[in-house]
């Protein structure tokens, strides 16, 4: 079948069979961004924003989403290339919250969507939000504490006038 | 996994264009989920149900809640006041499935580990479903259940059930991790002044069972309590002076069927599962004493 996405802002029509979940659509057209880790919605690698609600796109069938606005990590920071950091993005860098790294885009997908509605979740918020991304060599300290650090830079990106 | 053939696709934006694709051999997608964990071998279409208004909304009218079917967990919790329901609900899954899975897909498919079918079969709850003719009808949800008839001819519409905020509730998922599915789910209401206590397990035998038996005893213990001159004292002493052998007599009433599961047997199970209803029992109901709730004009403290 022949359906239409809206991808990090880009419009794309590809041809794709009706029953491929959206993660194999997606890496199959290139968005290698798109963790492929368990497969079975327990891990989270392939989180993507559907519509700005994260959603594992393993157990998403692709033809159900057609026309749908769908963000990966590449298109946190509005599409730039340049190589800037998204203020969650660059909290889980400074929290040390990277290790290998295949978590990550899930998680900072999840973050971002979980502070665009709560500016200032607690832990048990934050922890709620993360219940469905694992991470096998970081750990999860880091991640919580990268999540409040992202409030803040949230916050400062706003006062400084740059806010999407 | 491997797919093979297509699947076709509907998008109706009515209810009405979601009974054509019915009639025309379509069935509903909500979420998927399980869709994509059975396989899509037999399935000759699909019709998504995100833009059916008549399954997206939901609504509170004197204490009744309408849910639609088309709603996810993570809209449910969001969008409905505090119930047994949004308890469970808001520690299904996970963030990213509970944003996708929906109440309709829940029910219909009803897997053993469902965190949905317990709390609503406990409260009682009715759907609205419509045939291939767009005719409604509205159902109780153990009938929905036990006639597979209602899933080939009908879909499920909404969702329904009163939450006059009166009652207490208690919600257990038995899991090892947090983000495990449930080997059996407990959930209990009580709906107050009668002292009525609903007892419902699932992950058993037959998928679910409401525990008729424990509920009279308990029940029995909570009218007591409510509508006597018993006081505080007399209820603390009820479940102190033999919790051992409350837990047994709940065993023993328990006319449910365990499954063993992996690592987990069914006598483990069934042992556990009788100390979560003791316990919830006793938390409902030293709720309630600590609020000062007084039912029936029992002298409650």
């Amino acid at each position: 079948m022949r359906g239409e996405f809206f991808i990090n802002g880009r419009r794309e029509v590809f041809d794709f069979d009706s029953k491929k979940t959206l993660l194999r659509v997606l890496r199959e057209n290139g968005y290698t961004e798109v963790r492929n880790g368990c497969e079975t919605g327990e891990c989270g690698a392939c989180v993507v924003l559907l519509e700005g609600i994260p959603v594992n796109s393993c157990q998403v069938l692709a033809a159900s989403v057609v026309g749908k606005k769908i963000t990966t990590i590449k298109g946190l920071n509005d599409g730039k290339e340049n190589g800037e950091l998204h203020p969650v993005e660059r909290a889980f860098v400074d929290a040390g919250a990277v290790q290998c790294g295949f978590c990550t885009p899930g998680k900072v997908l999840v973050s971002y969507a979980l502070l665009k509605k709560n500016p200032d979740p607690t832990r048990e918020e934050i922890l709620t939000a993360l219940d469905g991304n694992l991470c096998r060599c970081t750990g999860y300290t880091h991640t919580v504490e990268s999540v409040k650090l992202a409030a803040r830079y949230l916050k400062g990106y706003s006062e400084e006038g740059r806010d999407e | 996994m491997k797919m093979e053939g297509e699947v076709k696709w509907g998008y109706p934006g009515s209810l009405e264009e979601a009974v054509s694709f019915f009639r025309e051999g379509y069935i509903p997608h909500g979420g998927g989920t399980t869709l994509i964990r059975s396989g899509l071998g037999a399935v000759y279409g699909l019709f998504t149900v995100s833009e059916v208004s008549e399954m997206r909304g939901f609504s509170v009218e004197k204490g009744r809640v309408v849910i639609g079917a088309g709603l996810t967990y993570s809209e449910i919790v969001e969008g409905v006041s505090d119930c047994l329901l949004v308890k469970a609900l808001s520690h299904a899954a996970s963030n990213p499935l509970r944003n996708r899975i929906t109440i309709g897909g829940s029910i219909n498919v009803f897997p053993y580990w469902s965190d949905a079918v317990g709390p609503l079969v406990a409260l009682g709850a009715s759907l609205r479903l419509v045939d291939k003719n767009g005719k409604s009808s509205v159902v109780g949800i153990e009938e929905y259940i036990r006639n597979r008839e209602f899933h080939r001819e009908y879909f499920i519409v909404s969702v329904e059930f009163d939450n006059n905020g009166k009652g207490r509730n208690f919600y257990h998922r038995e899991v090892r991790t947090h983000f495990d599915y449930p080997f059996f789910t407990v959930s209990i209401l009580t709906y107050p002044p009668n002292g009525e206590i609903r007892i419902v397990v699932t992950g058993v035998k037959g998928r679910y069972k409401r525990l008729s038996k424990v509920e009279s005893f308990f029940s029995g213990i909570a009218s007591e309590f409510w509508e006597g001159e018993k006081g505080y004292g007399w209820l603390v002493e009820k479940f102190k002076e033999n919790f051992a052998g409350l837990r047994e007599r709940v065993e023993n009433d328990m006319d449910a069927e365990f499954v063993s599961r992996q690592g987990v047997s069914k006598e483990y199970q069934r042992h556990v599962a009788g100390v979560v209803i003791r316990r919830g029992v006793w938390k409902i109901l030293l709720e309630a004493v600590n609020a000062g709730e007084n039912y029936g004009g029992g002298v409650n403290r």
